[in-house]
């Protein structure tokens, strides 16, 4: 069955915290849980990764580190130690949070919903604050793993929307 | 095994952890970050490129595009491994029966799988068609 609801976060929606802990487990073999409640903290600086999923479902899905996660899950990942100023640190990221949306779309087809996903953007900040405008349909996860706390987002909806 | 192999990926952190698992399997390499100008490099160093890798989701020419390129100009048979995150049946299926690729890695991987699949072509390219791929390619493609 195809989805046709293209706003409705509710549906499908675990697919994306699902596809972050198994990816991070397979890439760079950290264990992540899901917490209830609490915030991961990135005052020392946060990297932000966005992938656009299109079709059956139009989400857009963000992936926060803070610095001391995304230094350790990419250096997890490549298996080098990469700066979190330097370039790699953002293809390491960006990669990351590209191989975690083509797991939500494999997870989405098994359920018959056909998306396509866009390429990568990444935003490197300190002490950025997520803010989410309360008239869009937003998901927040939060994680927490032997590198710290990180979270997953996802906006849902048409014209998109804007998580900072 | 001296083979030359071309790699085609706009992820730099990729074409890195491609390159050193192709280092394992002793392979020559040369990086591309846009697909152009992996079908320039061919064009310019003609036979000498013997085994392609690329990824599929890239800008401005996704890698499908580039099989395709290749396939219409070449008068021999190069290996070709796509390297991606589109896992579904229905991408792996368009790749390998109409893009033409030989080989289909969906990511995250390891340098041993990399190995594994790539031991069957490593295979191909000791025998007779070792080298020859890109005869008169550069031609067609320039």
């Amino acid at each position: 069955m195809d989805s046709t609801n293209t706003t409705d976060l509710s549906e499908h929606l675990d697919c994306v915290p699902e596809a972050a802990i198994s990816i991070l487990a397979a890439t760079c073999g950290v264990q992540a849980t899901i917490l209830t409640e609490g915030e991961a903290d990135c005052t020392d600086g946060v990297i932000i990764a966005v992938i656009s999923v299109v079709g059956g479902v139009e989400w857009s899905i963000f992936i926060g580190l803070p610095k001391n996660a995304a230094t350790q899950l990419a250096a997890g990942f490549a298996g080098f130690e990469i700066s979190f100023d330097s370039d790699d640190m953002g293809d390491a990221i960006g990669e990351l949070a590209n191989i975690t949306a083509g797991e939500v779309k494999k997870l989405l087809d098994a359920r018959g919903v056909h998306v396509e996903i866009s390429l990568p953007s990444v935003i490197r900040a300190k002490d950025m604050r997520v803010l989410v405008q309360r008239d869009l349909r937003t998901k927040k996860f939060c994680f927490d793993s032997e590198v710290g706390r990180f979270w997953t987002g996802v906006v849902a909806g048409q014209g998109g929307g804007f998580v900072g | 095994m001296d083979i030359h192999a071309l790699v085609v990926d706009d992820s730099g952190i990729m074409r890195k952890l491609v390159m050193r698992s192709l280092r394992e399997s002793k392979l020559a390499q040369f990086t591309f970050e846009e697909a152009q100008d992996g079908l320039d490099a061919i064009a310019k160093f003609d036979e000498s490129i013997q085994m392609v890798f690329v990824d599929w989701n890239m800008p401005n020419m996704s890698g499908i595009e580039f099989v395709k390129k290749v396939r219409e100009a070449e008068e021999g048979h190069v290996p070709i491994v796509m390297i991606t995150t589109e896992g579904t049946m229905g991408k792996v299926e368009e790749a390998l029966n109409e893009g033409g690729v030989d080989c289909y890695i969906v990511k995250p991987f390891t340098p041993d799988v990399l190995t594994k699949k790539l031991d069957p072509l490593f295979e191909k390219l000791g025998g007779a068609n070792k080298g020859g791929f890109f005869t008169k390619l550069s031609k067609k493609i320039a």
